[in-house]
């Protein structure tokens, strides 16, 4: 059965089932979310306006078993960055899309109350808009306990949360994991912001008893998933018992602070030994006491298995995951080294519906600005119920770095595009601030991440200190755009990179499923159109090359230990644009 | 001479001086005669190098031949800690 997509109009709350066009029909995930977008929004829409539109979009291979495919793209113009968002997340609810044949849902347009709350529901043949009134101020992980008593346990759900009631620039979309709790998250952005400005409070999909995944060419495709499987799990660090799936992403608490590119205390210095209290490490012998759960999977086709559920002592209360991003941004970043103190900010994250990345960094500016101290967990605890009980201060922290920054005077707001900073210091690692500066996402880690820059063709050793970037971001870029698109895990580059069969099984399951023939450089080129695309929303959207630069005291503050500056050349910056 | 050694992960295990509190890692005094390659104290602690993902000296991503000076700091993970610095980074030598 031809899959469909899903037209959601929020104003005469109406679901039709559409076609999918002709040009969209090898696309997927990103790919997929940034054409729409494109296609559909005006660049100069506000992004809480009528003309803006959410998408959500499973991967090409996701929901066919394949390893590490269990990711969904959701997009819309953000109103964190004002730019076009494409934000990524592994959730089981990925397959339970792909399953139903559903190959994107557009959400459109604006109730005429604009009090009013939806749930979208996706039954086994039809669907439809129900209210979700009961709901409203409620935290997400008590929401998702009642859908799952009345809707069944056989549900996945999407939802926006407390912070996206208010418009919040930071609202996140969350979805379940495996054991239905609201921790995986299209974090970054303010996408659930989006979400809730068109009154769609949750979309609850049921597990398809009829399955649509649709794969053209079977032979091929299996081929590529046993490749791709074979890579993973020889791969040194993709491995059972490898740094993943040993302690977590988390594994890089240690190492980067021990390389000086741990961002202490909004970003004033770049390691502080009391880093180690809250490592990846610790946290997976804390796990195993209290009777928590690691290694996890965030989906059900994942063979690496670096997730984790954290609870309170005594195995109490779970949060679900404790990220290393989430870790070091409510933790160091604020002068906080204690993981307890960090789960609880987590869990208020994953339950106001806040992203952690850009909440800690939000914290650390307050800190830095007067209203609290750094270190102080118990009062960045308190300012969590801020956002709980919408005070006007609760609505300042929930809209991000930049308006907490402007609102406590502080000059010190590390941003992209409106997006803070993650966890690896670009005074530090020079690689990654170019990806930082010139990603049309806004900083963000995941747009140019680990990938073997000899096996790109740039040639050479990266080194940390070193100026010339431009060439690995660019290809860092392009291959990341392609992997969000098909629908895999960015953490099988690992493998995908060193392992070359593993590689090919990537292709192979591309091709399987979509019947076709790329090959590798096509893959690239794919990625690099996914980039054209999205850039060229930007520049609609008012952005220019002068808006693909770190901010202003990272050129002039020096970071301990190392003492570097961001000293990339402008020149160098721009170059990721040219062909 | 005198040089700080961390070990982290598995090879703090192996030495006295793991400390849970300090964050699952071994921290020790390392009193030296002279100056010698990273690998030379690596063998003195009984590390093997294929035990090894990543060497920091003073912080920096380095090789095991590099000579450590008095006052050093010296990192070391084991294998199973290994990520992202063997894509990202040269080792100095």
């Amino acid at each position: 059965m031809a899959k469909k997509i899903l037209r959601v109009n929020m104003e005469d709350l109406t679901v039709k089932e559409e076609e999918v066009p002709e040009e969209y029909e090898n696309l997927g995930g990103r790919a997929l979310t940034s054409q729409i977008i494109a296609d559909e929004v005006p660049p100069k829409a506000h992004p809480l306006g009528p003309n803006n539109k959410l998408v959500f979009a499973p991967g090409i291979v996701t929901g066919t078993g394949s390893p590490n495919s269990g990711r969904l793209s959701a997009g819309g113009k953000s109103p964190l960055t004002g730019g076009i968002k494409e934000s990524n997340a592994g959730t089981p609810f990925a397959k339970t899309l792909a399953k139903k044949g559903i190959k994107a849902i557009i959400v459109e347009g604006k109730p005429e109350n604009k009090d009013r709350y939806y749930l979208l529901k996706l039954n086994e043949d039809e669907s439809d808009l129900v209210h979700a009134d009961e709901w409203v101020g409620k935290g997400l992980y008590e929401a998702y306990e009642e859908l799952h008593e009345e809707f069944g346990e056989n549900i996945e759900i999407t939802g926006a949360g407390i912070a996206a009631e208010i418009g919040a620039s930071n609202a996140g979309i969350s979805y379940t994991d495996p054991e239905g709790m609201s921790s995986r998250y299209s974090g970054r952005g303010g996408l659930g912001a989006v979400m809730a400005s068109k009154g769609l409070k949750f979309i609850v999909a049921e597990e398809p008893k009829e399955d649509r995944i649709e794969i053209k060419d079977e032979e091929t495709f299996n081929e590529g998933r046993k490749k791709l499987a074979k890579a993973l799990a020889e791969h040194d660090i993709t491995k059972k018992d490898g740094a993943l799936n040993s302690y977590g992403t988390a594994v890089l608490v240690n190492i980067i602070n021990e390389s000086g590119g741990l961002p202490q205390r909004n970003f004033s210095e770049g390691s502080d030994d009391r880093s180690a209290e809250v490592s990846g490490e610790k946290k997976a012998e804390a796990v195993q006491e209290r009777g928590g759960v690691r290694p996890h999977k965030c989906s059900p086709s994942c063979i690496i298995q670096c997730s984790e559920i954290w609870t309170k002592e005594g195995g109490e209360d779970p949060v679900g995951v404790l990220e290393y991003e989430s870790v070091w941004a409510l933790g160091p970043n604020c002068g906080i080294y204690d993981l307890d103190t960090i789960g609880e900010l987590n869990r208020a994250c994953n339950d106001l519906g806040l992203d952690t990345i850009e909440m800690g960094n939000t914290i650390a500016v307050a800190m830095e600005g007067g209203l609290l101290d750094f270190g102080d967990g118990v009062k960045a605890l308190e300012l969590m119920d801020e956002i709980y009980e919408k005070t006007p201060l609760g609505r300042i922290l929930a809209n991000g770095v930049e308006f907490t920054g402007e609102a406590f005077g502080v000059n010190r707001v590390p941003t992209v595009k409106g997006q803070s900073i993650p966890a690896y210091d670009p005074r530090s690692i020079k690689g990654i601030g170019v990806t930082y500066a010139t990603t049309p996402m806004g900083a963000d880690h995941t747009a140019g991440y680990a990938i073997a820059p000899e096996i790109l063709g740039v040639g050479g050793d990266a080194d940390p200190f070193e100026k010339e970037k431009g060439e690995l971001s660019k290809n860092l870029q392009r291959a990341t755009a392609a992997i969000d698109s098909a629908g895999y895990c960015l953490f099988i580059a690992f493998a995908t990179m060193d392992i070359d069969e593993g590689m090919e099984g990537v292709v192979d399951t591309v091709n399987g499923v979509l019947g076709t023939d790329y090959s590798i450089e096509d893959v690239m080129a794919f990625g690099a159109n996914v980039l054209k695309t999205e850039r060229e929303f930007n520049r609609k959207a008012g952005f220019s090359k002068e808006d693909d630069r770190l901010p202003e005291f990272m050129k002039e503050e020096k970071l301990p230990p190392h003492n570097e500056v961001f000293d990339v050349p402008d020149e160098e910056l721009d170059s990721v644009w040219e062909d | 001479m005198r040089i700080d050694v961390i070990l982290y992960g598995k090879l703090g295990k192996k030495v006295e001086g793991y400390d849970d509190t300090l964050g699952s890692l071994a921290k020790i005094e390392l009193e030296l005669e002279k100056e010698l390659q990273i690998a030379q104290v690596m063998k003195r602690l009984d590390i093997r190098e294929e035990e090894v993902s990543h060497i920091f000296l003073n912080r920096e991503y380095s090789h095991p031949e590099r000579v450590v000076e008095d006052g050093d700091r010296l990192a070391l993970f084991p294998k199973d800690m290994a990520l992202l610095y063997k894509w990202y980074f040269s080792k100095k030598r």
